[in-house]
């Protein structure tokens, strides 16, 4: 415990952070609650002559929607954002010094962003999303475990994949935030505004083949009942061997960066 | 006889103020090609997704997927004039706070002709590319006619309504004269760009009233689009479209250039 002290420290001072700036919040708010209204105005004409599309149905698109605001605040990370920025500014070097791991550092630090943003944000609209839209029940109260352990794979996958785009930074800083093509494939790809099943079967089959549907679309997915056991199972392994592998790249990307600093540091 | 030659001067200046511009940008040819993929990226996976639920739903607001082209491509093309010509207005509370307007006020030209050429953002042609193809697959999909009479009046839409979302800018911009940090020019933008993703006929009433009259969210794309396409409105006009149009241009431009020169004249620099 006392070895993640330092750790829990970070996590407590960026959730603080967060709240310092209060008209951005107000702000912030405005805008998140007006795009959620968007969306729903969206799939309600969508919807307008009623049925199942895809095997789901309006109130279950609706329940998509706000459970996906929900997740958006809960995998909000800059790992890739800080890293570039302490490589750009050449921290870098005085961080690897430091007696705690930095990347442990940038983890703690988007924990305690996503809990603030939980609370700042996702709490008062979820409340007024289950007044204004409806109350997202999940198809079945046990389906609540899955959709959990599926969240917290889906939320390691996207740490992961920012922490190497980030860390590629050490010999890609010459192209600029080249990250945010990484983060528009994310919102398109990952079924976070619009489901994948929507899509075309071709490109459904090479999108299950990449991570991105394993973040946002399985845990879901799962929470409105559009997958039976097998299928649960068999996405949360899938989910497993993305955090594994993405885990190994990173750990040998990583090191070859810190022997790069080395270098730049003579 | 002198505002020929004052004109011409501006010309020469801007033309220059856009070749540095150019020249800055170009240095960086790493960081230009991402924003070269980012962009375009962004706005095909915008059109994607539309086609992806036209598809799927059979239309949006009762438009197919040929007029929706046709809208997000029109909308597409003004939002990168808008960005190449005054993205710069978004960060006017930083300018303030760094200072950097003692340089143009020292200068013999006036301020806000500085500010708008001195800044050309070349990144803004990478959201401006990607309009093209998509507006030129809308135009053939829906048929449209080409004419002189076409061409005009589709130049003067797109010209009223990068005026348009320069003035808004500028509006919001400037506030930052006089409150430094401001959250408002993201909202916008957010605003703005499901403005030119989704027909106004797919919100209620009330709604759509709200974005045509209180803010011209409207304006940026789906009364011009219905207007070509030969749609109706869901709310009636006086004066048509292009009337709207063209005065609302005006007001916003006016409105913006106002309180820029009001948020300079409260501009005391930076420090002591």
């Amino acid at each position: 415990m006392k070895r993640l002290q330092p750790y829990l420290y970070y996590l407590k001072i960026s959730a603080q952070k967060k709240l310092t700036y209060r008209f951005d919040i107000w702000s912030g708010l405005f805008s998140a609650a007006l795009l959620l209204f968007i969306e729903v105005f969206l799939w309600r004409s969508l919807y307008s002559g009623g049925g199942t599309v895809s095997g789901v149905n309006l109130s279950e698109m609706l329940t998509y929607l706000i459970v996906s605001l929900f997740l958006r605040y809960l995998f909000s990370y800059s790992v890739d954002e800080n890293l570039r920025h302490s490589i750009i500014r050449g921290d870098i070097a005085l961080d690897f010094i430091k007696p705690v791991s930095i990347y442990g550092i940038y983890l703690a630090q988007d924990i305690g962003t996503a809990l603030s943003g939980l609370c700042i944000f996702f709490l008062p609209l979820f409340l007024l999303a289950s007044v204004a839209i409806q109350f997202p029940f999940p198809a079945a109260p046990v389906l609540l475990i899955p959709f959990f352990v599926s969240a917290i794979f889906g939320y390691l996958i996207l740490w992961l994949l920012g922490a190497l785009v980030g860390t590629l930074n050490f010999w890609l800083l010459k192209f600029g935030n080249f990250g945010m093509v990484q983060q528009i494939l994310i919102m398109l790809f990952s079924g976070a505004y619009v489901p994948i099943w929507f899509f075309p079967e071709w490109i459904q089959r090479i999108l299950n083949c990449l991570p991105f549907v394993y973040t946002y679309q399985l845990p879901i997915g799962i929470y409105i009942g559009r997958y039976g056991t097998g299928e649960i199972l068999w996405g949360l392994g899938v989910q497993l061997f993305w955090v594994v592998l993405l885990f190994v790249l990173f750990q040998i990307v990583s090191r070859r960066a810190q022997k790069k600093v080395l270098v730049q540091g003579g | 006889m002198r505002l020929l030659k004052q004109f011409r001067s501006a010309c020469r200046l801007a033309g220059s103020y856009i070749k540095i511009s150019f020249a800055a940008e170009l240095e960086y040819k790493a960081s230009f090609l991402v924003w070269l993929i980012a962009n375009p990226l962004q706005f095909f996976a915008g059109f994607l997704t539309l086609n992806v639920l036209i598809t799927s739903f059979g239309g949006l607001g009762g438009w197919n997927a040929g007029e929706i082209a046709f809208f997000y491509g029109l909308g597409g093309l003004s939002h990168g004039l808008g960005v190449i010509l005054f993205s710069h207005t978004w960060s006017i509370g930083y300018q303030v706070t760094e200072g950097k307007f003692d340089t143009l006020l020292l200068r013999p030209h006036d301020v806000f002709f500085q500010f708008c050429f001195s800044d050309f953002n070349l990144v803004g042609v990478t959201d401006l590319i990607p309009a093209i193809p998509v507006f030129c697959y809308g135009c053939a999909a829906v048929g449209f006619r080409w004419s002189p009479a076409s061409v005009a009046a589709l130049v003067f839409v797109i010209l009223c309504v990068t005026l348009l979302r320069g003035g808004i800018f500028t509006l919001i911009g400037s506030i930052g004269f006089f409150a430094y940090r401001t959250q408002l020019i993201v909202l916008w933008l957010i605003i703005s760009d499901k403005g030119i993703h989704y027909p106004l006929s797919i919100y209620p009433h009330a709604v759509q009233f709200l974005l045509t009259v209180v803010l011209p969210i409207g304006f940026l794309s789906f009364y011009p689009s219905s207007l070509f396409l030969g749609k109706e409105l869901p709310l009636q006009l006086p004066g048509g479209v292009l009337l709207w149009l063209a005065g609302l241009a005006l007001i916003f431009a006016l409105l913006g250039y106002a309180l820029f020169r009001a948020g300079l004249r409260h501009y005391d620099s930076a420090g002591s």
